[in-house]
């Protein structure tokens, strides 16, 4: 019913989903909003995780504040992601300009390589590549999105209107599985030490090691519960876009998010799956 | 067997290994595979990138 496509950037994915190659995704939630805004026939439906960015800096690099990064080169994923946004309500709080900071747009998976070598100062990402950072001993959290973000969310799960109209059910399914999803490793460390491996291995073609570090390190450092769509969450989004310039008019809630199917969610446990299993229940 | 033919045998046999080392590691058939198959029975491509 399902299948699963990894792609490196979310600029691919934009396009693969406007072309109609692909009819579900996970992308930054600002980028949805944008593409909705634009005319493309697409509704996020739900969330992906909570969570799980932060700016990250050289560890030999004395900043102890945002402040510090005056002048600096801070790389973000998109012009359209949450990991932009948070510079610009950081940059609020502490009184700072859009101007004091330079912006670089890079494929995630270049970042840890361009901050070891000097490249850029900082970069503001999501995970695995702060852990990768702090890992490799040459990066160190500056600051976690939520500590200046306190319901922060990046990744979304967006669907084309076509399969919503046509097939609710699948829409329904993967929602469901999500849910299902977010409260198996949620339940405890065990359930994020066999995510870390199948995932690793299977999915994203990375160390294990690695995906368990940015999943119990600490394990509220990316959380899977609630996945509900929160209009007062996508409110905030559309603000910091409106006020940083990536969106050129307002856009409600009810425009870009289809609740039906995080109000409609079938089955609210849990999986039951135990490492070993040939399959989840 | 003259050395021009040689070369050229040895350039043909190393494409080949390549190329069926690059279909085996970097191409995803099941993509692939699910692209040919009528709408009906196609199954929902969902992107991801290896990124919270």
């Amino acid at each position: 019913m399902l299948l699963p496509r990894k792609f490196q950037g979310f600029p691919e994915i934009k396009e693969a989903l406007i072309s109609g190659r692909i009819q579900a995704a996970f992308m930054v939630a600002p980028m949805a909003i944008a593409l909705r805004s634009q005319g493309v026939p697409i509704r996020i439906v739900y969330l992906g995780h909570r969570y799980g960015s932060a700016v990250v800096v050289r560890k030999d690099n004395p900043a102890r504040s945002f402040r510090d990064l005056k002048n600096k080169t801070i790389a973000i994923p998109s012009r359209f992601s949450d990991e932009r946004l948070i510079l610009f309500k950081v940059m609020k709080e502490y009184g700072m300009k859009p101007a004091d900071i330079r912006m670089v747009e890079m494929a995630p998976a270049d970042v840890t390589g361009a901050l070891a070598a000097h490249a850029i100062d900082a970069f503001s990402m999501g995970e695995p590549h702060p852990s990768q950072a702090e890992m490799g001993g040459f990066g160190r959290v500056l600051f976690q999105a939520r500590e200046h973000w306190p319901d922060y969310m990046s990744c979304v799960l967006v669907v084309r209107q076509d399969l919503i109209t046509e097939h609710p059910a699948i829409v329904q399914v993967m929602v469901d599985g999500i849910a299902r999803s977010g409260l198996w490793l949620d339940a405890g460390r065990p359930h994020r030490e066999q995510a870390a491996d199948f995932v690793g291995r299977y999915y994203y073609n990375q160390d294990p090691k690695l995906l368990l570090w940015a999943l119990t390190n600490p394990l509220d450092r990316v959380t899977y519960t609630p996945l509900t769509p929160f209009k007062k969450d996508f409110d905030l989004v559309r603000d910091l876009m409106l006020e940083s310039g990536v969106l050129d008019q307002s856009i409600e809630f009810n425009q870009y998010v289809d609740p039906q199917f995080a109000e409609g969610a079938k089955i609210k446990t849990a999986w039951k799956y135990e490492a070993g299993d040939a399959t989840a229940q | 067997m003259t050395d021009t033919r040689r070369i050229v045998t040895g350039l043909l046999i190393w494409t080949g290994v390549v190329s069926l080392l690059h279909m085996k590691y970097n191409l995803d058939w099941s993509v692939i595979l699910n692209d040919y198959r009528a709408p009906e029975n196609r199954k929902v491509n969902v992107a991801y990138i290896p990124v919270t």
